[in-house]
């Protein structure tokens, strides 16, 4: 009896001890979002070159996540872990680094179009076409 | 993997932005310099778009930080990101000088 209720013991220390050191502490969880902010950030860049347009809808997303799970922070600063803290800001970062990108090549994008437009549409087609 | 090399070869996303000015985009070239890699030739997969391998290292390094949670693992990505855009925006203005 007095071996079995030892070993319990024992594997409960052990169990702590676990607990300690690999686990977050209860009560600390993970911010909301920060993979999910982190991710849609690093996206952002592959969507900058390609379109404009799915790098700067990916980039505001991530923008707007990450400060909505910044106003959770700010409320419980105890109970998020800081791991996901530096998740949440370094997705920030590259979410903002993105949208300006690809704001400013999607910018480029439409002046061109608007450019080719006016050229075309300033252009007299009836005189060209009626000379034919 | 050469029927994938194949299957993307023969799939290839047409550049929007390239089709109607005929100018290339910062994107342009990166599925052939990946195409190249899949070959194996890392020299030309290089000339053809500087960036892909620092892209590349930057998803990786993300997946991996997201798998094993490193200790400044968000910090690393952050530089890695901002290295990454750099390479892109010097290596395309150099392509548009040319």
């Amino acid at each position: 009896m007095e071996n079995q209720n030892q070993g319990t013991s024992n594997q409960g220390n052990v169990n702590q001890q676990f607990n300690q050191q690999f686990s977050q502490p209860l009560g600390q969880q993970q911010l909301p979002n920060s993979t999910a902010v982190l991710v849609l950030g690093i996206i952002s860049i592959a969507g900058c070159f390609c379109y404009g347009i799915v790098g700067l809808i990916l980039g505001i997303i991530a923008i707007v996540l990450a400060g909505k799970a910044n106003v959770l922070y700010q409320q419980n600063p105890n109970n998020y872990s800081e791991a996901s803290l530096k998740n949440l800001k370094a997705g920030k970062i590259c979410a903002i680094i993105g949208t300006c990108l690809s704001a400013l090549y999607f910018v480029i994008l439409v002046i061109y179009i608007a450019f080719i437009g006016t050229v075309l549409t300033a252009m007299p087609w009836g005189d060209i076409l009626g000379k034919h | 993997m050469l029927q994938l090399t194949h299957w993307i070869e023969n799939h290839m996303m047409p550049c929007f932005y390239k089709q109607i000015s005929g100018i290339d985009c910062p994107g342009c070239g990166m599925q052939r310099s990946f195409i190249e890699l899949l070959h194996g030739d890392f020299i030309a997969s290089f000339k053809m778009y500087p960036a892909l391998l620092p892209v590349l290292f930057t998803l990786g390094l993300t997946a991996a930080h997201l798998y094993f949670k490193f200790q400044n693992g968000a910090a690393f990505i952050k530089y890695s990101f901002i290295f990454t855009i750099s390479i892109i925006s010097i290596s395309y203005i150099f392509k548009l000088l040319k």
